[in-house]
């Protein structure tokens, strides 16, 4: 390697240091601003306060607190039950997206089979039949009032399966061409805006009585994330030679087996850090807590949006804090699986 | 469970070719068990079926009572439950209606702008930012971690923090009151562009961290012998770039901008928190004028319509755009 100029080396650390100057003040001044009691708040008096003069955990306090009817601030209670629902429901929906996901990563990397991709108006039109098809079942059960109950659901769910796979044969005997994995298809969910899906959902929810509740959450936040399992989770049984479960069958042990106890534990760090990954992506949602929930499940980010919409005296102290404490357990789990997080974010795409 | 099984649109489970030692014997001695988890095929199926049930579960039901909504002109506040919205049927008027509605076109065209601009500006920004990580020098890894941090905060927490930063009385408009030596109070975000400009750059902030790591990995990937060879040839710097580097790197540069477009186009979080789409509807994407739709102006059966044809718009986009993501170009990454 040649050796660079002094010249270049101090600008380039004059910029690395402006870079992540600009890149970091954000977030400094959010941890500033947790720490700040009132009067540093805001510039309203002439000077804006940098760095905090007088530090202090009041703001902590005030958040985790429940106050009823203080003069100057009405109602407001805490935000530890919101801590708690974010806690458990991201790890509800981390362990239900693991399970259902790494299954299908292991089928997906040792049995499929790529034959191109489906055309989107294959795709489409195919889909465009199945609802005519089933259109008229739906209004027929919304009729017979059976639609709101958890049998007409499943019912009508089970008839919808069966229609798809109607469709699918009736399908096959006139269009020869790919037809797309499920690998892909899995894919193509994240393109979807979630909004677009939620209004149904808070439907079917309601029916089954899951609103506000973790269960509802977790089962949303499986379903939401585990395309990022299956793909990472692939990715790593893809690294694992398939001649280890071979072995492994020859010497008798049974496909679970070969599963479990062999391939299992070699991807066991990728598991791992598919987990904490996840996690963070559960943990950082808000438009779904935000519509599933109302009053006893509301996550950090939920409660931290009704402080800021709820403008009591401009609370911005308090509010740093919580999005400090909300901040902490992605941060520290991002550092840990760094090396991991390019291949997380690109699906497994990019490996390094 | 076997025959018909790699016919469906999901199911293309394979069937590899049994091993020698694990096919069936000429003559069957007991009955095979329902579920016989030596069977390959059975064993295949089994791992995938729980995530197709949940997909066909959670996805074939609400797509019909979408569809069935929106044929509709139902919304909870005209008296009964989803289920009576046949009642109102009124023969796809909502389709009609998104087609002149130009709010529901602007939202879509400004979410691609706001896209386009944001993912544009981090791809640029990360490229240089990993070209001067690309050597070692003192105190990298402290300012390496230190430049993951924002893609890890969450993104509520984050549109929270920027909302407190374009105040008028906020930090942002203290720095130019220094810079340009008297008071400067912007309201930035009640300003139509300058509101738009604060949602991009909170977007930039927060993901230009990923693009910087991709690059970089990409960077640091890159093959020093062809590299060294270029530079004894007397290629200049940009010579380096532009004609070795920028071609070795293009595989990674799209699924890096495929999967940042794709994840900018349903921003949400950050612009909710920052401004609720406003001032007026300056920053309205897609998810955010759906919501008002829904939840503002209760009216569920034209946000029904909506997400449909959003749904639509997105299938026809992704299969495009998720291409460079199959199979060859994953090899080269």
């Amino acid at each position: 390697m040649t050796r660079r100029p002094t010249w270049q080396i101090v600008l380039r650390y004059v910029l690395v240091l402006i870079v992540v100057g600009l890149f970091t003040f954000p977030t400094y001044w959010m941890v500033t601003m947790a720490f700040k009691p009132k009067v540093e708040w805001s510039t309203a008096h002439g000077t804006i306060y940098w760095v905090p003069q007088n530090p202090t955990l009041e703001n902590f306090e005030t958040v985790l607190t429940e106050y009823r009817g203080k003069f100057f601030r009405a109602n407001q209670s805490s935000a530890l039950p919101s801590i708690r629902s974010s806690i458990i429901v991201s790890i509800g929906g981390t362990l239900f997206a693991l399970l259902i996901g790494t299954l299908a990563a292991y089928g997906l990397s040792r049995f499929s089979r790529d034959t191109g991709e489906l055309p989107w108006y294959i795709a489409l039109g195919r889909l465009a039949l199945l609802i005519l098809v089933l259109l008229p079942f739906m209004v027929l059960w919304a009729w017979l009032g059976i639609i709101r109950y958890w049998y007409g659901i499943l019912s009508f769910t089970l008839l919808g399966i069966g229609a798809d796979q109607l469709i699918g044969r009736l399908l096959a005997l006139y269009y020869r061409g790919p037809t797309g994995s499920l690998a892909f298809s899995i894919l193509q969910l994240r393109m979807f805006p979630p909004m677009a899906i939620v209004i149904p959902v808070m439907i079917m929810w309601s029916a089954f009585k899951l609103i506000d509740t973790w269960y509802g959450l977790v089962a949303v936040y499986g379903v939401v994330t585990f395309p990022f399992v299956v793909w990472l989770m692939k990715s790593f049984f893809d690294e694992i030679p398939r001649e280890l479960d071979e072995a492994a069958i020859v010497d008798g042990a049974s496909n679970w087996g070969a599963f479990f106890k062999v391939v299992l534990p070699l991807a066991k760090g990728g598991l791992a850090s598919t987990a904490l990954f996840v996690f963070i992506l559960n943990w950082s949602d808000f438009l779904i807590a935000l519509l599933l929930t109302t009053r006893d499940w509301p996550t950090i980010p939920v409660f931290l949006n009704s402080l800021v919409s709820s403008e009591i005296g401009a609370q911005h102290g308090p509010k740093a804090a919580l999005g400090l404490l909300a901040v902490i357990p992605p941060v520290v789990f991002g550092i840990l699986i760094q090396r991991y997080l390019v291949r997380g974010l690109t699906f497994g795409a990019i490996k390094r | 469970m076997s025959a018909g099984e790699d016919q469906s649109m999901d199911g293309n489970v394979a069937i590899p070719a049994l091993p020698e030692e694990r096919a069936r014997p000429a003559v069957q001695l007991r009955r095979r068990r329902f579920l016989d988890m030596s069977d390959v095929r059975v064993f295949a199926t089994s791992l995938t079926a729980p995530a197709q049930f949940v997909l066909l579960f959670i996805i074939m039901f609400p797509l019909l009572a979408e569809v069935y909504i929106s044929l509709t002109a139902w919304t909870p506040t005209r008296g009964g439950d989803w289920t009576q919205a046949y009642r109102f049927w009124d023969w796809g008027r909502n389709y009609v209606e998104i087609f002149r509605d130009i709010a529901f076109w602007q939202a879509l065209g400004r979410t691609f702008l706001i896209a386009g601009v944001a993912v544009a500006l981090e791809f640029l920004l990360g490229l240089g930012i990993a070209f001067l990580f690309l050597d070692e020098f003192p105190g990298k890894r402290v300012f390496y971690a230190l430049m993951l941090v924002p893609m890890m905060i969450v993104p509520a927490v984050a549109g929270y923090v920027f909302w407190l930063f374009f105040q008028s009385n906020g930090p942002l408009n203290a720095i130019i009151s220094i810079l340009i030596g008297q008071p400067f109070t912007l309201t930035w975000l009640a300003n139509d562009v300058t509101a738009m400009i604060a949602v991009i750059v909170a977007e930039v902030w927060e993901w230009t961290p990923l693009m910087f790591l991709i690059m970089l990995s990409g960077l640091v990937g890159l093959p020093e012998d062809q590299m060294r060879a270029a530079t004894m040839l007397g290629a200049t710097s940009w010579q380096k770039f532009r004609y070795l580097m920028l071609p070795m790197l293009k595989p990674i540069i799209i699924i890096a901008l495929v999967i940042r477009g794709m994840e900018a186009v349903k921003i949400f979080d950050m612009v909710y928190l920052m401004t609720q789409g406003g001032p007026a509807q300056a920053t309205e994407t897609i998810s955010i004028y759906m919501y008002k739709i829904a939840f503002q102006q209760v009216r569920w059966s034209y946000a029904a319509a909506a997400a449909m044809t959003i749904l639509v718009i997105m299938t026809i986009l992704a299969s495009y755009a998720l291409r460079p993501l199959q199979t060859p170009q994953r090899e080269a990454a």
